[in-house]
């Protein structure tokens, strides 16, 4: 580290280190040359987002994440956009996976990226308006702009190949997404995806209308699955900021239900998979496996999901020793059921036939895209937030990290199962050494303009948080990147070359979660104007064939 | 192929039906089911404090003449708690209801008056009656003089002394 230390300086303008954070202060004409530099010194890209300081100092500035994950170390490249010259070169040669991200800060900031490879609207309604940015602290988080007419943003295909659309509602997940495989006779040989239609506005309501202590709610909001890491790792984020260190009975309670989440929805995802391939008998078994993980999560917060218990400052409730000993009951008989889940699973021909070779993401790919979670961990990438940047009380426990090196769906199955049963241990070390004390502190005044990042192992991969403090009792940028917006973009590459009948399989692996990755709209697309273009749509597919 | 198979047929065997028969039978809530709220006019001071820690925002309080109505609109309430967590006069509760289904948003609506206290020369609304009751009890010495001294608003206290 020392050694690109010295390099990183000579081509920025300022380095400060804190604890865990590098902070580099560079130029936009030097920008390729930092990332350039980062990659070739193994750092993986993390995140992009800007930060709106036109009324203070007449720029905006975008930050772009990098993280050391052997040395713990997070870098954040700083680079100042003048206002009037809204304008940097794309990174997307070096880091493919910054493509979201760069797509994302053009339509919410107006930041123009010279020579992007897709330069599409990829977040805002096809229906808004051109230069309207509303990430913009001069947008009201209120106001709505006039529709205006434009064609949506979609792939075109190449002459003699076919669009199928999946969508704009996802039949097998339930959730409105809107694929389109660009297919050769049976072959996949391109992908587009335009989702982004549950947005909901969440870091702009955040920023502009809610306090410290109402957010961790609206966080818990973004994902009905796995909404606790949200919570947390917002929770986290702002705890650093203003460091306040939290009792520890508190972050004991906050990985006990992380892990508890994580039980359930890999157990769902189990149920999903084998519901797509059309064996329901496991579907119903898995789900109903799943079911006393929902019930010991009411009994103890008082909701099946969306707890309600994290603040900033540690947990509102406590847990009896009562309940403790209930979820060992409970987490000794669903790892009995597991184990013989994982058999049938394993000992499935139909199964193996379906999963095995399909959806294959090779390790460099992987690293490429820079995707998380269990199909990270199925292509061979050893990274697991929880060892990696540990937090909460994850330092104290121990943790293995499953790895399979088959790169399939059917890697990310045996990962999944693995991981269940990893995390009936960590929760069986949680019960055994939760220590006594009190659940939370209390806190005070937070101090603007302190910035912060949080990791979580989600269930679906890492999650990241960044919270910069502001002067009004209430974070000035608060950004999300869910695992799956990382995920989504390595699809394309696991679809291409693949049959039509295994898309939604393939879709399926990376278990996406649609509202987490889409957290942002402000207005949501009209149903009206939607179908329009979905018949549109359909006729052009129809014509084509 | 048979060996996964028989085994799938046992495990689904074993179980039988667990669906709960609800609304057919009633569920009974867990202990800490956070559901309807309820709120107890003799009690609020109209302090405000909900109003600042809810995340929903469905809190407001718009002051009148001679009283004080705080409005809840809980169809918008997301059950979190914590108005009841803040309420210094524990007049916000919890209850454990939870079948709200309704047509008409109305009525999850709660709406309480708290009558105002005017200054004694001023003659402004400035504390309400439930909170001047409470500073009441407290005195140690509960004569005419000590009362009269809590119905003066703080700005003629701060002229007069």
């Amino acid at each position: 580290m020392t050694v690109s230390k010295k390099i990183i300086e000579n081509i920025s303008d300022k380095i400060e280190a804190t604890d865990e954070n590098l902070i580099v202060y560079s130029k936009p004409s030097q920008i390729k040359d930092v990332a350039k530099l980062l990659v070739m010194q193994g750092a993986r890209f993390v995140h992009l987002t800007a930060i709106d300081f036109i009324s203070q100092r007449n720029l905006i500035e975008l930050n772009y994440f990098f993280s050391f994950i052997g040395d713990r170390i997070n870098i954040i490249v700083k680079i100042p956009l003048e206002k009037e010259e809204l304008s940097i070169s794309s990174i997307s040669e070096v880091v493919p996976a910054v493509v979201w991200a760069e797509r994302e800060c053009n339509d919410l900031f107006g930041v123009n990226f010279e020579g992007h490879p897709d330069p599409r609207r990829l977040v805002l309604p096809d229906d808004w308006p051109q230069g309207v940015h509303p990430l913009r602290k001069d947008f009201s988080y209120s106001s709505r702009p006039p529709e205006s007419k434009q064609p949506p943003p979609l792939k075109k295909p190449e002459e003699g190949k076919t669009v199928i659309p999946i969508g704009p509602f996802y039949p097998s997940l339930e959730e409105p997404a809107y694929f389109r495989l660009i297919v050769e006779g049976e072959e996949i040989v391109d992908f587009d995806y335009r989702g982004f239609y549950v947005h909901r506005g969440i870091e702009k309501l955040a920023e502009s209308a809610l306090n410290y202590q109402q957010i961790p709610f609206l966080a818990e909001r973004i994902c009905g699955i796995c909404g606790f890491v949200h919570s947390s790792a917002y929770c986290q984020a702002v705890e650093k900021a203003a460091n306040i260190e939290i009792p520890l009975r508190a972050k004991f309670i906050r990985s006990l239900f992380l892990e508890l989440e994580r039980l359930h929805s890999h157990l769902l995802w189990i149920g999903l998979a084998a519901h797509i391939v059309g064996f329901d008998t496991l579907f119903m078994q898995a789900w109903r496996i799943r079911e006393p993980v929902m019930y010991i999560c009411e009994i103890i917060t008082g909701n099946r999901k969306t707890y309600g218990i994290n603040i900033v400052g540690g947990v509102t409730i406590d847990i009896h020793n009562q309940h403790l000993k209930e979820i060992e009951k409970i987490i000794s008989q669903i790892e009995k059921e597991v184990r013989e889940l994982r058999e049938i699973i394993i000992d499935d021909e139909v199964i193996q036939l379906r999963f095995k070779n399909v959806g294959i993401l090779k390790h460099e790919d992987a690293k490429k895209y820079c995707v998380g979670g269990p199909v990270a961990r199925a292509s061979g990438i050893n990274i697991d937030m929880r060892v990696n940047f540990p937090y909460a009380a994850y330092p104290m426990l121990n943790i293995r990290v499953p790895l399979n090196k088959s790169e399939d769906v059917w890697a990310r199955t045996i990962v999944r199962l693995e991981e269940i049963l990893i995390s009936i241990n960590i929760i069986k070390q949680i019960l055994e050494s939760i220590p006594e004390g009190s659940t939370s502190v209390k806190v005070s005044k937070i101090e603007p303009w302190k910035e912060a990042i949080s990791y979580i192992e989600a269930p679906r991969g890492q999650l990241f948080h960044y919270v910069m403090t502001g002067p009004d009792g209430r974070p000035y940028r608060w950004s999300v990147r869910a695992p799956s917006y990382q995920n989504y973009q390595a699809l394309s590459v696991m679809l291409k070359g693949a049959s039509i009948a295994d898309a939604p399989l393939i879709i399926g692996s990376i278990d996406p979660c649609f509202s987490c990755t889409e957290r942002y709209e402000v207005i949501d697309l009209k149903t009206q104007s939607l179908n329009v273009y979905t018949a549109e749509e359909l006729k052009k597919c129809l014509k084509a064939r | 192929m048979f060996k996964s198979k028989i085994k799938a047929l046992l495990l689904s065997s074993r179980h039988k039906k667990i669906t709960r028969p609800y609304p057919f039978v009633p569920v009974t809530p867990p202990e800490n089911l956070r559901g309807r709220l309820e709120v107890d006019p003799y009690k609020c001071i109209g302090c405000a404090n909900c109003v600042r820690t809810c995340p929903s925002r469905l809190i407001s309080i718009e002051n009148f003449e001679d009283e004080k109505i705080v409005i809840f609109l809980s169809g918008r309430c997301i059950y979190c708690g914590r108005c009841a967590t803040a309420c210094p006069e524990k007049a916000i509760r919890i209850t454990h209801e939870y079948e709200l289904a309704t047509d008409n948003k109305k009525d999850l609506e709660i709406v309480i008056k708290i009558k105002m206290v005017k200054c004694l020369i001023c003659g402004k609304p400035f504390t309400s009656v439930n909170m001047l009751n409470k500073q009441i009890e407290r005195l140690k010495e509960k004569t005419e003089e000590q009362v009269n001294k809590l119905k003066i608003c703080a700005e003629c206290k701060r002229k007069g002394s």
